[in-house]
């Protein structure tokens, strides 16, 4: 059932209770998906640029009466592809559209999970259908400016990194 | 078991697919026929039924391009060749009034991604319980 909508007393803020919804999100996924339960190494609240380059990024975009934001998965190239070698039963050798899709399906059920948590605790949340994004060392920079929440997994060795950007609407 | 049953797997993304695949046939269900979208599926359950080999249920994803899952059931349920032909929506969307709307399309049920073997088989039972008292 879905409590009270909370627009008029509380924002949502990256605090403990995000970094829960997100952590139980990713967890489920991975663990559905590939048999590997996450653990988070890190969780850091932050302004600055990410270091960190990637070659494949999962990027949902959602957005509330009175907030927006960006929720990116990504991971380096040898990374997914193990990963998504388990889930296929075969071994991945490139980025292509096997892997572009197993991407935005992860992102698309991570989504799914945040939304309906989000919701159940009164945040009217609207999220954007998946994009993914792909190349050599590429960052994802977010136009809204905000703290992040840069949240960090193991993967049985491998890493993924979850970047947050919350912006409060003017 | 008695007869074997004809399933097919629609979804857009190969990955969901081929999870779908690898669940069922750990269940022991092994005819499967892939469908890539929504027009895919309708020429597929057309072509089987001229075929004489009809489906006996269909998994499929709600979001896919040209065609979305519930148009696929809306166009089968509008048609008297496909009227009993059972729907299981697979999809990441959770919240209640998406269910009411599948369930409202026609659906004979709902599996939230990400899915379990367990889950697949619980619901093909459920559906085949409820055909076999029909």
């Amino acid at each position: 059932m879905s409590a009270a909508p909370k627009l008029n007393d509380s924002h949502l803020t990256l605090d403990e209770d995000i970094s829960r919804i997100i952590n139980k999100a990713i967890t489920e996924t991975f663990g559905a998906f590939t048999g590997i339960i996450p653990v988070l190494k890190s969780s850091e609240r932050h302004n600055k640029a990410i270091e960190e380059r990637y070659e494949i990024s999962g990027i949902i975009a959602f957005i509330q009466e009175s907030i927006e934001g960006t929720l990116a998965i990504r991971f380096k190239q040898d990374t997914i592809l193990k990963l998504l070698s388990r889930v296929y039963g075969e071994e991945l050798t490139t980025l292509d559209n096997k892997v572009i899709g197993g991407v935005a399906e992860i992102s698309n059920v991570i989504h799914g999970i945040a939304k309906e948590e989000l919701n159940m605790q009164g945040y009217h949340y609207q999220m954007c259908l998946p994009v993914v994004i792909i190349g050599d060392n590429h960052t994802v920079v977010s136009a809204l400016s905000g703290h992040k929440l840069v949240m960090k997994y193991d993967l049985e060795g491998e890493e993924a990194i979850i970047e947050l950007v919350l912006h409060k609407q003017q | 078991m008695g007869k074997p049953l004809k399933i097919l797997l629609v979804d857009d993304f190969e990955m969901i697919r081929s999870l779908l695949k690898q669940a069922l046939k750990q269940l022991g269900y092994t005819d499967l026929t892939e469908a890539v979208d929504g027009v895919d599926a309708i020429e597929k359950i057309d072509k089987a039924n001229e075929d004489g080999q009809p489906f006996d249920l269909v998994f499929l994803d709600w979001n896919m391009p040209k065609m979305t899952g519930i148009e696929v059931v809306q166009k089968c349920k509008s048609d008297e060749k496909h009227k009993s032909l059972p729907f299981i929506m697979i999809t990441a969307e959770r919240e209640q009034k998406s269910v009411v709307i599948a369930l409202k399309a026609g659906v004979s049920d709902y599996v939230i991604k990400p899915f379990s073997p367990r889950q697949l088989s619980s619901k093909i039972e459920r559906i085949l319980n409820a055909t076999s008292a029909a």
